[in-house]
Parts: structure tokens; C-alpha cells; sequence
């Protein structure tokens, strides 16, 4: 049966709520669950290996960065066609053109602040999952169970708005608010939905801005 | 003697919907459409059989929130020439929003917009996103009027372990079958809070229903409640505070599941289900034709994608 790989980015859990409803998506999808665990893995890690392909392309840096802000749940699904499903489910990769009713139309920031990384083809969940089971432990255990006290954790978690950091990032992108009015704007949103430490919250705006301003 | 006498009713209509995006984006949450009228419209309906003839609805400014409010704020200012309410006398107050988080700042501040209508009254208070329904001619409003002795009082029922940990935890010793006398009411109670509860059948009370009652003194205190749980200024932190300061209760009515059914708007699949039951199923497509061809779209492809269910 088809693997996949499917991460939930800094931005989904810091953004504890929408983060958690992401995966509740997911798992109702009626997917296998064969992985979940949180982790922060080697920043070389993602920056040579995870994300090799995109060496050099003017996104790389802020997106390296990006992820490896906090720690990241690792989910490894698998289904028949799940990352078609999948995919489905998160709509279109940039939070704008996804439709509304998909998670990332419903929780996503802007553009690459898309909550969820997940394998965009069955060749790429081939390679991806093959690499990321270099660096987890997969036990004999039941990890449905684990990924549904992490949900019901956090799913009713106090939650912004999403749109609010949505007219942040028009806003920014249109010049209407300096990168510092944004960034100060986005930490006090952050910090209401959140009960990560504040020095991990702060790393998280500026690299936000950073990614709305790539253009 | 206390006056018991309830004057007036408030509903509280005026937060983002952030659960339901995007619907909300065109219609805020007490005005989505259930069975055949908006959800507000059936508050309304409720209380006037209870025999409230004045309603203060809080409400935003049309342009707030993605102009979502315009909708239900004409609605709102046509409602008096509705044959079924022509006693009924609605007013408007305007809730403001928060600079930086765009929502407004809880339900004790909503409440206080519509200060000067409800000022020197005792008053109930209804939460818009739920609704308590019932048959053969009950209204738990109209009950938990009946019961009103002065104090404040709020609507609750009886949960399980799982979901009370979720809740606002009251609490307190029952004085008969429905009424709770509340010592103190605790919002997500751990396991040893419940645990130490002893409750004999795995049951616990939490204020839960989204109707409470005020008394004329209540407005102080919604003023002097700090900020409480999801950074906002609570109802129920007011009352916690105004029974603490007067050194007086405050009291629960449980809502009777023999009688009563509570329906839950805070989640769009709620929302669907409890639209998509037989009896309400062709109320309700008839009444998606009074919104926008936009949110109309967004229902038909959500109930298509989710229950495979063509409302066209």
C-alpha cells in the first residue's frame, strides 16, 4: 500500500488549533496511521536532504529557516491513493488559490505559511518517506492512538482568526503596514493562540514577513 | 424581597465565527440559516413565547468582519414588520472589535454595548450559536424564568468525564433534580478536581446551553471582570465575580434531555447535521435562497464533498 509523508510546518504547531484540526481532517480521511511523533529534526537534515531539490531557488533560505523554527509532528500515512486524498483534502499548496473549504483555505496563512507539508506525488512519497525513516524509530504501537491525544490536546485550543493574518500579509504585501508593524502584529496574534515559549514564538514573524515579501 | 421580574432579553450576535470559516465570511454565526428561518430568528421566536416582548441584539457594524454583518443588521431593522412578532419590540446595539485581532473582546464587553437598553433590569442573556428545543408546548426559557429568585443563573447539563474537562465545571450542591446551587465554577477542570467531584455515575455538571439570567446589579461587574479564558472578558467570570464579592449564589438549571434537545451551531459539520435531518432538509434548502449565490455555492459543494447529498 502507498506511503506518504506528511508534516504539520512550525506555523500548524504553533498555531496550536489549526493545526490540530488539520490532522483531524486527515485522520478521518480513514488513512492508516503507521507514524506519528513530534520532533525537531537537524536543521542539515532538512536543508540537504529533505529539501535538496530546491537548492538555490530564491524561496530555500526563509524555508529552511522556517522549518527549522520548532519542532514538527512527522505523520507517515498510508491508503489506497492517500496522497491523491490527501492532497484533496489540504488544497492547492498556496493558501490563496486554495478553495475555501479545503484546510488550507480554511487555516492557512499566505502562500508558503500552509500549515501542512505533505508528498506532492507518488514518486515523491516514495523518496520522502524512504528518508525520513532514516532518522525516526518506528515501534510496534498503536500511532492512531497517539495522534488522537495530541488532537483532542489541542483542538479546542483558543484560535485566531485565520483571516486576520491573512489581511496582515495583503496588507504587507501591498505596502499598507511596514515589516515591522506586521511582524509585531503577527507575534501578539501568535502568542494568544499558543502555549509555546515565547522565544520560540519570536523566531516566527520575521520569517513569516520574509515570506510573504519573497514575492 | 428581590424584584424577580425579567424585563428584557439580549442576544449575543456579534462574534467572527472563526469555527465556521468560511461560511462566515458572508454570514455571521447566529444568522446562518436552520430549518427554515435564521438561527436568531428561532431565539427570538423562543423568547417571545416566554414572554419577553423587549430584544436588545448585539450585532457589529455593517463594514466589520468582511462586511459579513450587513445581512443580518438589515434583517434585524425589518424584523418588527414580521406578522408572527408584531409585539415584539427589537433594538440594535453595536459591539466594537479589538484593533489588532479584528474580533470582538467576549461576551461580559458584548453585553456592555447594550448597556444603556438593559441598565437598572434584570435581563437574559442569550448565546447565539445554541439552540434548546423542545415539543408539546415546553420552553426551557421560559422555565428557567420561572425559577429566577434574583440571582444569577445559567444553563447546564450533565456530561461525561471527557467533555466536562472541556467545559466550564460547576462546582456545587443540586437542590432537586434540575437546580444546582453553584459553590464555584471552574473552567477545564483537571482529573483531580473531577476526581475529587465523587460523582456516582460518571456525570458532571457544566454550564453549558448559552442562556444565562442577570440581575440589575450585574452590569459592575461586567465591567470589573478581567480578562478570562481565550484572553476575553467572560459572562461567566462576571458572574463568578459577583457571587464572590456579594458572598451569594448563583444557579444552574439543567437541561432536561427528556424533554429538551440542545442543538450546537459552533462547528460547520454540526451546523450541516443539524440542517440535514429529515424535517429540516427541504426547510432548509428553501431557506439558503434569502443568502448569497456565493454562500449558497459554498453549502451545495460542502454538503456534496461531505454527505455526497445534492441540495440543488
Amino acid at each position: 500500500m502507498e506511503e506518504m509523508l506528511i508534516l504539520l510546518k512550525p506555523d500548524g504547531m504553533v498555531r496550536r488549533y489549526a493545526g490540530a484540526r488539520a490532522l483531524k481532517s486527515i485522520v478521518e480521511l480513514g488513512v492508516n496511521i503507521n507514524f506519528f511523533q513530534i520532533l525537531k529534526p537537524k536543521k542539515e537534515f532538512l536543508a540537504d536532504r529533505h529539501y535538496a531539490e530546491h537548492k538555490g531557488k530564491f524561496f530555500y533560505d526563509n524555508l529552511v529557516n522556517f522549518m527549522s523554527a520548532t519542532e514538527l509532528a512527522v505523520i507517515i500515512a498510508s491508503g489506497d491513493n492517500v496522497v491523491e486524498k490527501v492532497r484533496t483534502l489540504l488544497g492547492k499548496t498556496m493558501c490563496e488559490k486554495a478553495d475555501p473549504l479545503s484546510i488550507r483555505g480554511r487555516y492557512g496563512t499566505t502562500k508558503g505559511i500552509n500549515l501542512v507539508h505533505a508528498s506532492d506525488s507518488n514518486e515523491t512519497a516514495e523518496k520522502e518517506v524512504k528518508l525520513w525513516k532514516e532518522i525516526i524509530n518506528i515501534e510496534e504501537k498503536d500511532y492512531k492512538k497517539d495522534i488522537m491525544a495530541y488532537i483532542r490536546t489541542y483542538e479546542n485550543f483558543p484560535m485566531i482568526d485565520s483571516v486576520r493574518y491573512r489581511e496582515i500579509s495583503k496588507d504587507l504585501s501591498e505596502g499598507k503596514v511596514s515589516k515591522e508593524e506586521a511582524e509585531k502584529t503577527i507575534n501578539e496574534l501568535l502568542t494568544k493562540e499558543t502555549d509555546f515559549e515565547e522565544e520560540t514564538v519570536n523566531k516566527l514573524p520575521a520569517l513569516i514577513t520574509e515570506n510573504i515579501l519573497l514575492g | 424581597m428581590a424584584d424577580e421580574r425579567i424585563g428584557k432579553a439580549v442576544i449575543l450576535a456579534a462574534g467572527n465565527g472563526s469555527h465556521l470559516r468560511p461560511f462566515s465570511n458572508y454570514v455571521p454565526k447566529p444568522f446562518l440559516p436552520y430549518a427554515d428561518k435564521p438561527i436568531m430568528y428561532h431565539h427570538i421566536k423562543s423568547l417571545a413565547e416566554a414572554g419577553i416582548k423587549e430584544i436588545v441584539v448585539v450585532t457589529r457594524r455593517d463594514e466589520d468582519n468582511n462586511g459579513s454583518f450587513k445581512l443580518q443588521n438589515e434583517y434585524l431593522k425589518n424584523l418588527s414588520k414580521d406578522p408572527e412578532l408584531k409585539d415584539i419590540n427589537i433594538e440594535i446595539a453595536y459591539q466594537t472589535e479589538d484593533p489588532i485581532t479584528k474580533k470582538p473582546k467576549g461576551t461580559a464587553d458584548a453585553i456592555l454595548a447594550a448597556e444603556d437598553q438593559l441598565k437598572g433590569q434584570n435581563y437574559i442573556v442569550i448565546l447565539g450559536d445554541l439552540i434548546i428545543e423542545s415539543e408539546n408546548g415546553n420552553n426551557y426559557l421560559k422555565e428557567i424564568i420561572r425559577r429566577f429568585n434574583g440571582r444569577p443563573m445559567f444553563s447546564a447539563d450533565s456530561v461525561k468525564k471527557d467533555d466536562a474537562k472541556k467545559g466550564g465545571f460547576v462546582r456545587g450542591k443540586k437542590l432537586d433534580d434540575m437546580l444546582i446551587e453553584m459553590e464555584e465554577a471552574i473552567e477545564k477542570p483537571d482529573d483531580y478536581i473531577l476526581d475529587s467531584a465523587k460523582s456516582v455515575d460518571d456525570r458532571y455538571n457544566v454550564m453549558w446551553g448559552g442562556v444565562y439570567i442577570l440581575n440589575k446589579d450585574s452590569i459592575k461587574y461586567l465591567k470589573e471582570v478581567g480578562k478570562g479564558k481565550d484572553n476575553e472578558l467572560n459572562i461567566t467570570d462576571a458572574m463568578s465575580l459577583q457571587c464572590k464579592k456579594e458572598n451569594k449564589k448563583a444557579y444552574g438549571l439543567l437541561i432536561d434531555s427528556k424533554i429538551y434537545k440542545c442543538r450546537d451551531f459552533g462547528r460547520i459539520e454540526h451546523w450541516i447535521d443539524n440542517n440535514l435531518e429529515k424535517q429540516n432538509l427541504e426547510k432548509f434548502k428553501s431557506s439558503l435562497k434569502f443568502y448569497s449565490k456565493e454562500f449558497r455555492d459554498l453549502v451545495y459543494k460542502y454538503v456534496q464533498e461531505n454527505y455526497n447529498i445534492d441540495l440543488l
